[in-house]
């Protein structure tokens, strides 16, 4: 299993979890509404293996917020997930809100990675730091939700109308992406 | 009329959900394959393919028929060549050498997710079998290992090759050290990259006004092209449409690739103009090609409705994108491969050379193979087609299902993007039509799964 970045995503839109989801190549979309705050999510939902890396930057590009994922179990998935904060701090906007996730936290036992570790890491790069179970949904929605109160609030510009299926450029639309580690 | 989309199992064991109308274009294109199935006996019977490669090219572009497919793909792939030139026990070395391969946990990983709804592949034993071919892979080209979209295309492969482990072994091997772009797999997917890139130009050329839209929404066609170009359509198209890709693929080369790509665009171009959210664009065209059942439509727009592309034009824009990626990758700071890294290695392992004695192999004995056919998929093309004889006759072809080589240039794709209304229309609301906001747009469908259900762009 990778780090968990498609069954949290899957969990936060749809609200399900699938044992054997099928491994990302390209990188899956997804949205998200969040009437109350305001805020649309548009979610990249990007392949992890290391070689997929250099694919990485047309999703990312742009993008209001990133979210790290990496595996509690497996310090190797906490490693890359620093390199995934370097390049997204060279590279991304200068703005982006960036999320390390620690996944799998119902996997306690096998722990691997301490909290200790992971949130000085994060304090030391101004990350917002959560650890997450896409499994057991603990903190899914909170992580999301956090992200969405830390993006800059949007100019009230009303949405022009819009026929059929044509998805408007809404100002209130926050590209958010999900980066990864695997 | 409402149509009520149904559950069918596709002649690879895929189940797919289909219209009606989808099952009828299924049907039209399974008699195709009847027909030409004709034209093939004399080159059974005398256990050789024809010696004139044009009449060769109009045959495999026409379809191979499934059940020669094995013979047919070996052959023309070179994957039989390349076999005859290790010893005979080469694949088996590899195996035994591929259980401490470096990267055993990514492909273990992987292949629990690969076509998770396929019966068999699912399974314990088509896990274990796909493991054994890419562990054996990524030993025998270390250069390269083992990237994810291979799990897909072996996993194919060995549906449609009646699980012959060692056969997908030396057609992925003939694919990616011989036939596809070099570095296409290589640490950075340079090739990759500038194959997507490649065909960025030739949007621009072929399909203009699809091009400007593209940049106007800040739509990057790699989004949709990573898997067509990495997975061969392994996953984004119904597995009986892949397989005629494959068919031309195998012969022709990459060139296909491109072709299938353009014609998908043409197809589907005038919805996507309609689309103003890059995401969005993205989810519904996988959606799209996910339900491409016409493969006779596809396949007659690839070859009759885009128009020449010669070679010299597709290496001239890989020159110019080949320096492009490298800069690129530079200005990342990502070390790019060395020239020679770059083309990915086509001899065997460190030490496997010893092994490798010439194999001296009859034509007469994999003949042998393919005229025992006792294979699944024989019996279930069998079984499908005594179910449906009495069908055929009677199904008038949809539109746009004619035979491609009797289409004019541009005919089979307008018949297309005409016929694509239809199941929509009829059709229980799709999945992205049910909130305007797209927020129920099918997660990563097209990236391992066979889904089917109406056009997604209505």
């Amino acid at each position: 299993m990778g780090s968990g970045k498609s069954s949290l995503v899957l969990r936060y839109v749809k609200g399900q979890f699938f044992d054997y989801q099928a491994s990302t190549v390209g990188a899956a979309f997804l949205t998200k509404t969040l009437p109350e705050l305001n805020v649309k999510f548009e979610i990249w939902d990007t392949a992890g293996q290391e070689r997929y890396h250099s694919l990485a930057p047309m999703y990312y590009r742009g993008a209001a917020a990133a979210i790290i994922v990496y595996d509690i179990t497996s310090p190797d998935s906490f490693t890359r997930a620093k390199s995934w904060v370097r390049e997204l701090q060279r590279q991304g906007s200068p703005n982006m809100i960036m999320a390390l996730t620690g996944n799998k936290a119902d996997l306690e036992g096998q722990r691997a990675v301490t909290v200790e570790e992971a949130q000085a890491y994060a304090a030391e790069n101004g990350l917002f730091y959560i650890e997450t179970s896409a499994k057991t949904a603990a903190n899914v929605n909170q992580l999301f939700e956090e992200i969405a109160r830390k993006l800059p609030k949007p100019e009230a510009v009303p949405r022009p109308p819009q026929g059929g299926i044509v998805l408007s450029e809404s100002q209130q639309a926050q590209n958010q992406k999900k980066s990864s580690c695997c | 009329m409402q149509q009520q989309a149904v559950t069918v199992t596709d002649l690879y064991g895929f189940p797919i959900k289909v219209l009606p109308s989808q099952e009828e274009e299924r049907r039209s294109c399974d008699a195709t394959v009847e027909r030409e199935q004709v034209a093939w006996m004399p080159y059974i019977e005398k256990e050789r393919l024809p010696n004139s490669e044009s009449k060769l090219k109009e045959m495999i572009r026409k379809g191979v028929p499934p059940t020669l497919r094995n013979w047919v793909w070996m052959e023309t792939s070179g994957a039989n060549k390349k076999k005859a030139a290790h010893a005979d026990s080469y694949y088996q070395i590899m195996v035994k050498a591929g259980e401490d391969s470096p990267y055993k946990k990514d492909i273990e990983m992987d292949t629990q997710h690969t076509f998770p709804e396929h019966p068999w592949l699912s399974s314990p034993d088509g896990r274990a079998a796909l493991s054994r071919v890419l562990q054996a892979y990524s030993v025998h080209n270390d250069r390269v290992g083992y990237v994810r979209a291979m799990n897909t295309i072996v996993g194919l492969m060995l549906v449609a090759l009646n699980r012959n482990e060692e056969a997908a072994f030396w057609l992925l091997a003939a694919l990616v050290e011989d036939t596809l772009y070099p570095g296409t797999y290589s640490r950075n997917l340079e090739g990759c990259q500038v194959e997507m890139r490649a065909l960025d130009e030739l949007i621009a050329g072929k399909l203009p006004r699809l091009h400007a839209h593209f940049a106007a929404i800040d739509f990057d066609i790699s989004m949709l092209a990573t898997d067509w170009y990495l997975g061969l359509y392994s996953v984004s198209m119904p597995s009986e449409t892949t397989m005629r890709v494959w068919d031309a693929l195998f012969y022709e080369g990459p060139k296909i690739i491109f072709r299938v790509a353009l014609a998908l665009l043409k197809i589907y171009e005038e919805h996507m103009l309609r689309v103003k959210d890059a995401g969005e664009l993205m989810m519904r065209m996988r959606s799209a090609a996910a339900t491409m059942h016409q493969r006779d439509v596809l396949l007659g727009t690839a070859f009759e409705g885009i128009g020449s592309l010669p070679m010299a034009t597709i290496d001239r824009f890989r020159e110019q994108k080949a320096r492009e990626v490298e800069e690129m990758l530079a200005g990342r700071g990502i070390k790019a491969e060395s020239a020679g890294g770059a083309t990915s290695s086509g001899g065997a392992g460190p030490g496997m050379e010893k092994a490798a004695e010439k194999m001296k192999q009859g034509f007469g004995k994999f003949m042998a193979g393919v005229t025992k056919l006792a294979d699944k998929t024989a019996e279930q093309l069998a079984k499908m087609n005594t179910k449906d004889s009495g069908d055929f006759a009677a199904v008038a072809p949809p539109p746009g299902s004619g035979s491609p080589a009797a289409a004019a240039p541009g005919q089979a794709a307008s018949a297309a993007a005409q016929a694509a209304p239809a199941p929509a229309q009829a059709a229980p609301a799709p999945p992205v039509q049910a909130t305007p906001a797209g927020a129920e747009a099918p997660p990563a469908a097209a990236a391992g799964e066979k889904h089917d259900s109406a056009n997604p762009f209505l």
